[in-house]
């Protein structure tokens, strides 16, 4: 009696945890070695000469991918710049250092905030776009009927989308980044009455082409890991709309985790290597 | 009406042989053995799941089989690479299911999509090409509507025109009147006759439709418990055949 207690309330779930922890890891593996195959497919065409359609189809997602994250990213990085110079001017009068605002602000902008957030919000709007429209073409044999006729898929949809990705990123942080210092400035003069040359002056005089560097560098990894993940959930989507928004759903979860976890690594290394 | 004869052939244009196939531990095909003539329409029938368009998959390449040969033009399609089939697939095209037309493509270039992608033919030449297609399946004049302009009967339509742009030897048809009404279900038929007899194409039909295959088909075979269980003539097959296909032919085999 009390050995079955036993084995249904302690052993039972604990086989049940260790083998569906098993699973779970061998998933990830799977997971991390298909995304490395995508990978090298996508060098392999990106090497290769590439014809018109090549270019019509890139340019087509340049404009999907890039110019319409556009306002997600002012909004983003204009709100962040904002609210940062708002706590520290709060935080620094008490220690007498409103006139480090600029200086922090700008730091903090262009080193983490505006690289991190503006590729998790672009990435959270380009990877579930990705997937979704991968995914559907995926449930109606589109990709299938592309394989068929003789186009490869991975060199007419990984190709431009992932390519996309690395270039729109590090562009639209380049921008978040003035416009998140241009909304700390405004409300640092507002809240602290710290002159607007004052702050441009301590943000040119602090900040190092190599913090600009490493924030937006960054960026082209963050965009690469972004769109070989929404290609690769989307093309492998299966089982109809169920799967669909699984697809869409696992896409952006693991996009962003993936960018919080190569942050940390990037930065790391950046503040050795630069 | 006359139906038009195969050509007298000796060696078969698609021979395959011994395919077995596992998916995801599940055993499909336990073995198909099925010689395709040229020039004919062969219906391949079989309940549902029992692996029809598993076949088709295998034979242009977007699955391969666990086991077993597929014999097409001195090649064994089943240990083709995926850079190797380009050229086989110019020879062998499909009309999927729900005709998988793609969406962010106008009607011409759906059906401009293979001769371009292979390179068969310029852009000034596409035109003459995609209006000849489309005016074999009855649709000339809508190259600039969207597929989801579209009624069902017409994507099918489309995807039969942009399945023949590059004159191929052999068609795949997967369901080719599935989700039709009668009307349009009578048309593919006719179609695919018509294009057996226009262009001399080899057709390969999966369906469960009993009126494709005693109007649109030369051979029929069925496809039960993972191998071929009987192939031939659908009225020989009907008045002589196993038990289990005339049954199937009659709508009343257990599945």
């Amino acid at each position: 009696m009390i050995d079955d207690v036993v084995e249904d309330v302690v052993f039972k779930p604990v086989r049940t945890g260790v083998t569906d922890l098993g699973s779970r890891a061998a998933g990830f593996l799977e997971w991390i070695a298909e995304l490395s195959y995508l990978l090298a497919s996508f060098c392999k065409h990106l090497a290769h000469r590439w014809d018109r359609r090549d270019f019509t189809l890139f340019a087509a997602q340049m404009t999907e991918i890039g110019l319409r994250s556009i306002g997600v990213a002012l909004i983003t990085s204009a709100f962040t710049g904002m609210a940062v110079a708002l706590q520290l001017s709060y935080g620094l009068a008490r220690f007498g250092a409103k006139t480090y605002v600029g200086t922090i602000v700008a730091f903090a902008l262009v080193r983490e905030l505006s690289p991190v957030l503006t590729s998790l919000l672009v990435g959270g709007r380009v990877g579930s776009g990705i997937a979704a429209e991968l995914g559907s073409m995926a449930v109606t044999e589109q990709i299938d009927a592309m394989r068929a006729l003789g186009a490869d898929p991975i060199r007419r949809l990984v190709l431009p989308r992932v390519l996309s990705c690395m270039i729109v990123f590090p562009i639209l942080t380049t921008i978040s980044d003035l416009v998140g210092i241009l909304g700390g400035m405004v409300v640092t003069y507002l809240e602290s009455g710290v002159g607007t040359r004052f702050f441009i002056e301590a943000v040119t005089r602090s900040l190092k082409v190599q913090d600009v560097a490493s924030g937006v560098a960054k960026t082209v990894f963050f965009g690469a890991c972004v769109g070989l993940i929404a290609c690769h959930s989307g093309i492998n989507t299966r089982g109809g709309t169920v799967g669909l928004g699984n697809a869409v759903k696992k896409t952006v979860v693991s996009a962003l985790v993936v960018i919080l976890v190569l942050d940390f690594l990037l930065s790391k290394i950046f503040l050795l290597v630069l | 009406m006359a139906r038009p004869q195969p050509q007298p052939a000796h060696e078969p244009i698609l021979d395959i042989r011994g395919v077995r196939t596992v998916l995801s531990g599940e055993v499909v095909h336990r073995r198909i053995d099925l010689q395709v003539r040229p020039g004919e329409s062969l219906v391949l029938l079989g309940p549902s799941g029992s692996g029809k368009s598993v076949l088709l998959k295998e034979i242009i390449g977007l699955l391969r089989p666990t086991a077993g040969e597929i014999w097409f033009g001195g090649q064994d399609l089943a240990r083709l690479g995926e850079e190797d089939f380009v050229p086989v697939r110019r020879q062998i095209s499909m009309l999927f299911q729900g005709a998988a037309l793609f969406d962010g493509l106008s009607v011409f270039d759906n059906v401009a999509f293979p001769l371009r992608e292979q390179g068969l033919a310029g852009e000034e030449e596409l035109p003459r090409i995609v209006e000849e297609k489309l005016s074999l399946v009855g649709l000339s004049g809508i190259g600039e509507k969207w597929p989801a302009q579209l009624s069902g009967g017409m994507r099918k339509r489309v995807g039969l025109a942009r399945a023949i742009a590059t004159d191929p030897r052999v068609i795949l048809y997967d369901e080719p009147s599935t989700g039709l009404d009668p009307t349009n279900t009578r048309r593919i038929n006719e179609l695919i006759r018509h294009l057996q007899a226009k262009i001399g194409v080899t057709s390969f039909i999966v369906t469960h439709e009993l009126s494709t295959v005693f109007s649109a088909c030369d051979r029929a075979a069925l496809l039960w418990n993972g191998e071929i269980a009987a192939c031939g003539p659908p009225e020989e097959l009907r008045a002589s055949g196993p038990d289990i296909v005339r049954r199937f032919l009659e709508g009343t085999a257990p599945l």
